[in-house]
């Protein structure tokens, strides 16, 4: 498997009110070309700031890289300079937020916020750009003859569909899709993802799918990562992570069920609360709410551990792989 | 034209016979006794009564509030009303109060438009300026002089104006009129400061609320270049509350020049209105106010309409779409 995207030890921090939020801890992930990664963690994981580290727009002040390593195809994201960052960005790494609502700015059509971008990388002329954003309209199922409309017209499903054919429009290699259909109701939700589904398979697109939802996880993802306080505490395939969740905070949010077709449509609430960001635990972050957690888990921060090509954070691995 | 343009100009009637209604009310209650200007302080009691009568100014109050709208039949003081754009002759000139008004007000104009102008020119690029470097030295620097500019007095800047330019430089005259483009530099320099102030504070808050909201992200996301995040994603949304300020400074400026008129001895609407108010002169006064307060709300009317022209979400409120049946489907 050709690795598209490598993070290694990545670190990032926001600043506010005198406090640093540890946002990311020394997260490592590798994503593979072609593949559909899901991102599942609960709210304030650090999904969407993992997210935008990929394209570099963590920005001072608020927030800043500290450390790590991000390779992107071969180049180190972090070294590149405005201009290189800004040719990646929209071009071969896009992302589809998670607000569809906010996301399209509220007094340009949508064929330009389209076109505009086209332009800006494909070098193709203005008609020919424009022509584009019509055929991509159309391709999320929208007629072109709203490319001249603003975004207030437009329903929150179809916004969601422009923003989707925005990030979609110079066939990215890379995707990433934070949580792009939470903002939908169901009905909508299944057509975008869906239509999603299509064009990825279509293009190539490798994928970073965040979401909250297992459902959607075991529906479209080929590997699974869990997040927990900005690292990554288990990772694997569809199949290994639904079929033997390791850690147990996976195994919590699984809520236990081993059967596949038995896996509810939500994160379980797991008791207890992600550990606050500017005031880590000690050990491992997840000890703290751990029914498992021994006195090592309250010291030492595990590594990672490899349990035959499923990766898992946790010291119930340490001695030679054996089950907890 | 659409229904949210009609409702809008309906609602100028009321909100016009309200003002109207108040200067009259105003002038009614002031001690100001037109009869007794006509005459002079000499004449005999009777002569002052018939006057009293002549003018109509007997009359319970309403009545002369009807009076002034919709005229009084007299053949010396009689007048068509101010819904006829006549409100008589001035007591001191012997003009006609609209004419006298209508031929000074380009005048004002000249010298409000100038003073905006000016106040858009350096007080939006700077608020931009400052917005994109929020807290530099720079920065500081230009809020002070907002903040000076704000909370000068305009007699003290055109003092010191005067003082610096003409007096001692002699770059520019102390004086001014509408003929002579240089005589106007000091009085549009003085005029604007205050509006500049305001248009640069509003231009920097309003592009710093715009930088932070998630399109702009969507932009840079998309990989497009500063300069295009900054002047056409961010800028267009930043002008929407600019523009009502400006607007409404604009307004302001028109009707409230007085100061800066008198002192530059400038020979427009603020000048007539300090001289009709030192003589007593009602029907100019009244004439004046009203004239202030009509352009004023005009002006609202014309930022309202102006906004249509930046925000697409009330632009299509002005052009009635046909019913979308694809867009109510998915909407639903
Ligand atoms: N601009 C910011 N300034 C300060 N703190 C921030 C900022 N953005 C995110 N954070 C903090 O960083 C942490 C991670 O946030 P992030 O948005 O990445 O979480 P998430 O996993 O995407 O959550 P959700 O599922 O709710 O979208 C949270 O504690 C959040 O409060
Ligand atoms: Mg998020």
């Amino acid at each position: 498997m050709e690795t598209i995207l490598a993070l290694r030890d990545l670190e990032v921090q926001y600043y506010s009110n005198r406090k640093t939020i540890r946002a990311v801890n020394g997260l490592s992930l590798d994503m593979h070309k072609g593949k559909v990664l899901g991102l599942v963690g609960e709210t304030g994981a650090g999904k969407t700031t993992l997210a935008l580290s990929i394209l570099n727009m963590i920005r001072a002040p608020q927030g800043k890289i500290t450390a790590g390593n991000i390779r992107f195809a071969g180049n180190d994201v972090l070294t590149m300079n405005k201009h290189e960052l800004r040719n990646m960005r929209g071009k071969d790494v896009a992302m589809i937020f998670q607000d569809p609502m906010t996301a399209l700015n509220p007094v340009l059509t949508v064929g330009d916020q389209i076109a505009e971008t086209v332009l800006r990388h494909e070098g193709v002329s203005k008609e020919a750009a424009w022509k584009t954003a019509e055929t991509m309209l159309e391709t999320v199922g929208i007629p072109a003859d709203r490319a001249r409309e603003y975004p207030h017209q437009f329903s929150g499903g179809m916004k969601q569909r422009v923003v989707i054919a925005l990030a979609l429009a110079c066939n990215p290699k890379l995707l990433l899709a934070d949580e792009p259909t939470t903002a939908l109701d169901v009905t909508i939700q299944a057509q975008v993802l869906d239509l999603m589904r299509k064009l990825i398979k279509e293009q190539g697109t490798s994928v970073l799918f965040i979401t909250h939802s297992l459902g959607l996880v075991a529906e479209n993802c080929d590997e699974v990562a869990t997040m927990y306080a900005g690292e990554i505490v288990e990772f694997g395939s569809v199949k290994q992570l639904f079929g033997n969740p390791l850690h147990p905070y996976t195994k919590g949010l699984f809520g236990s069920l081993p059967d596949l077709s038995a896996v509810s449509e939500r994160l379980k609430p797991i008791p207890g609360l992600m550990p606050d960001p500017t005031n880590l635990p000690s050990g491992c972050f997840f000890s703290p709410r751990c029914p498992f957690a021994t006195e090592i888990c309250h010291n030492t921060h595990p590594v990672d551990i490899d349990v035959e090509g499923h990766m898992v954070k946790c010291h119930l691995y340490t001695k030679k792989g054996g089950k907890a | 034209m659409s229904r949210y343009l009609m409702r809008r100009i309906l609602m100028l009637v009321p909100v016009l016979f309200g003002v109207t209604f108040i200067v009259f009310a105003l002038m009614y209650i002031t001690p100001s006794d037109p009869a007794q200007m006509m005459l002079g302080p000499n004449a005999s009691p009777a002569a002052y009564k018939q006057m009293r009568a002549d003018m109509g100014l007997d009359k319970p109050f309403i009545v002369q509030y009807l009076q002034f709208l919709f005229g009084y039949k007299h053949p010396e003081f009689g007048y068509k009303g101010l819904l006829f754009g006549d409100l008589g002759r001035s007591y001191i000139s012997n003009r006609n109060v609209f004419e006298l008004i209508l031929s000074s007000f380009p005048n004002t104009l000249v010298l409000a438009a100038g003073a905006l102008f000016f106040a858009l020119l350096l007080g939006v690029p700077i608020g931009i300026f400052s917005a994109t470097r929020p807290y530099s030295a720079l920065d500081m620097i230009f809020t002070v002089f907002a903040l000076l500019g704000a909370s000068m007095p305009v007699f003290w800047a055109a003092m010191v104006l005067i003082y610096t330019f003409a007096n001692n430089l002699r770059i520019f005259p102390a004086m001014s009129n509408p003929g002579d483009v240089i005589s106007l530099v000091l009085p549009i320099v003085t005029l604007s400061m205050y509006s500049m102030a305001i248009i640069m504070r509003m231009t920097r808050s309003s592009m710093l609320e715009v930088m932070e909201q998630d399109y702009i992200r969507t932009a840079r996301v998309k990989g497009m270049d500063e300069k295009v995040v900054i002047f056409k994603h961010a800028l267009k949304n930043a002008l929407i509350p600019v523009v009502t300020v400006a607007g409404l400074q604009f307004g302001q400026l028109l009707g409230g020049a007085v100061l800066t008129e008198k002192i530059f001895s400038y020979p427009g609407l603020g000048t007539i209105m300090v001289d009709a108010i030192y003589q007593k002169d009602t029907p100019q006064i009244l004439g004046s106010v009203c004239f202030v307060a009509l352009t004023f709300t005009f002006m609202n009317l014309l930022v309202d309409i102006l906004y249509g022209f930046i925000d697409p979400r009330i632009k299509t409120t002005y052009t009635k779409k046909k019913a979308r049946p694809v867009a109510k489907r998915s909407a639903a």
